[in-house]
């Protein structure tokens, strides 16, 4: 019993040492040993597209698998300029029709970059994708898929960056109701396909299978990217605001090629 | 020296498995290798390897993955001190005896850290974490510590 007291202790202690700003870090070793560890999940992205292409098609050579690469990612960005902003482009159109002036909504540039790896335990939803400092990511940096919002990058080594997803408690994120234009902050629930929407007020006229996408205020995330459906509505009479589920329209379980978008 | 090699081997092996093959998991959970070696370490050897070996992973996966240094190393190490305690009381070659402490030790290790978590506010939920995916991990590591305690019996030419 004392020797599980004394590694409790320890463990603890450690804990609190890593815990505070600027105390004890891990980030040398990982920027150093990162590359092992994302080489391995790679191997099985590898493994897969092998098998894959091995049934499909053996015949195929490397300049047509390279040029269906290219164009799965540009398919790829496509769908996510088409989800994202184009929706919201013609939901913020009809309200900006009277208004003269108007000024033209800025895209963004889009960097291709792979999930190297997922924690091994499940308990923090993070990821670890392939570009780092040297490919130019930047601290809270947004990241995207075909599908919708990610989340951002929260620590950056050399080649790897690690990348917070809606779905961690953590995360908070400027949302807007598409439909009725209501604010909120959506905030991750640690569970895999749902978040909550927070500090929306009982009056507002939200159903469910509204979609909810940035808002961009704070100015982190950048306006109009989808980040998913309303899937439950509560309203506790104790409350002041509704209790709001959102499932997100990003598949978590199966990231692979994701963009971070550079400002 | 033996003892240190094949430990060394069983971890990476581990940690291959539930980064390269496991992967995310999504909505229908995943297992935990992890604690599963530490479990049945502690189930074979005892609560002193047990302990040192759930330190050490856990320490392992917190300067790789975690946000806070000891999180793991804590957790894992209650729990093969755990596993390691119950088979010194009970009959060590019962299978479901093995699976009733998988699936306890997996509860446990949700529950640690989410309180852990929650105490370095790191996260809100307490009682949240125990919802199906802590449950659904447990389901999985039982099913697969049954699956290596077969197979095991199998090698060794016994089955209970």
């Amino acid at each position: 019993m004392a020797y599980l007291i004394g590694f409790l202790i320890l463990s603890f202690v450690l804990m609190v040492v890593s815990g505070f700003e600027g105390g004890l870090s891990t980030r040398t070793v990982r920027e150093k040993i990162y590359l092992p560890v994302g080489s391995l999940h790679s191997a099985r992205l590898h493994l897969q597209s092998w098998f894959t292409e091995l049934s499909g098609s053996l015949q195929e050579n490397e300049k047509l698998r390279e040029e269906n690469r290219l164009l799965k990612r540009e398919l790829a960005e496509s769908e996510f300029r088409e989800k994202s902003y184009y929706q919201e482009i013609i939901a913020s159109n009809q309200r900006l029709k009277k208004m003269l002036g108007f000024k033209q909504e800025r895209t963004h540039q889009l960097l291709p970059a792979e999930v190297t790896a997922y924690p091994p335990r499940s308990f923090f939803k993070v990821v670890f994708i392939s570009k780092g400092e040297r490919e130019g990511m930047k601290r809270n940096m947004v990241v995207v898929n075909a599908e919708g919002l990610v989340g951002r990058i929260v620590e950056i080594y050399p080649h790897q960056s690690r990348v917070l997803t809606i779905l961690d408690e953590r995360s908070k994120v400027g949302v807007i109701d598409q439909r009725t234009r209501d604010l909120a902050i959506l905030k991750g629930k640690g569970l895999e396909g749902v978040c909550e929407l927070q500090y929306l007020l009982k009056k507002a006229p939200i159903e469910v299978g509204d979609e909810v996408v940035t808002s961009g205020v704070g100015g982190l995330f950048p306006k109009g990217i989808l980040v998913g459906t309303v899937s439950h509505i509560r309203e506790n009479p104790h409350r002041l605001f509704l209790e709001v589920e959102v499932t997100p329209t990003v598949n978590f379980g199966r990231l692979e090629e994701l963009f971070v978008i550079k400002e | 020296m033996k003892k240190l090699a094949v430990f060394a081997i069983l971890t990476t092996v581990a940690f291959v498995i539930q980064v390269a093959v496991v992967g995310g998991g999504g909505k229908w959970g995943r297992p935990d290798f992890l604690l599963i070696l530490v479990v049945l370490w502690g189930w074979e050897r005892g609560w002193k390897e047990g302990l040192l070996v759930g330190f050490a992973i856990g320490l392992i996966n917190d300067i790789f993955f975690s946000p806070l240094l000891g999180l793991n190393a804590f957790s894992l190490s209650l729990i093969g001190y755990l596993s390691g305690e119950i088979r010194e009381r009970v009959y060590q070659g019962n299978v479901v005896l093995l699976l009733v402490t998988m699936g306890v030790c997996s509860l446990l290790d949700g529950f640690t850290l989410s309180l852990l978590s929650f105490l370095f506010r790191l996260s809100s939920l307490v009682i949240g974490r125990l919802t199906y995916l802590v449950l659904l991990t447990a389901l999985y590591n039982c099913g697969l510590a049954f699956l290596i305690f077969l197979a095991r019996s199998l090698w060794r030419g016994k089955v209970y």
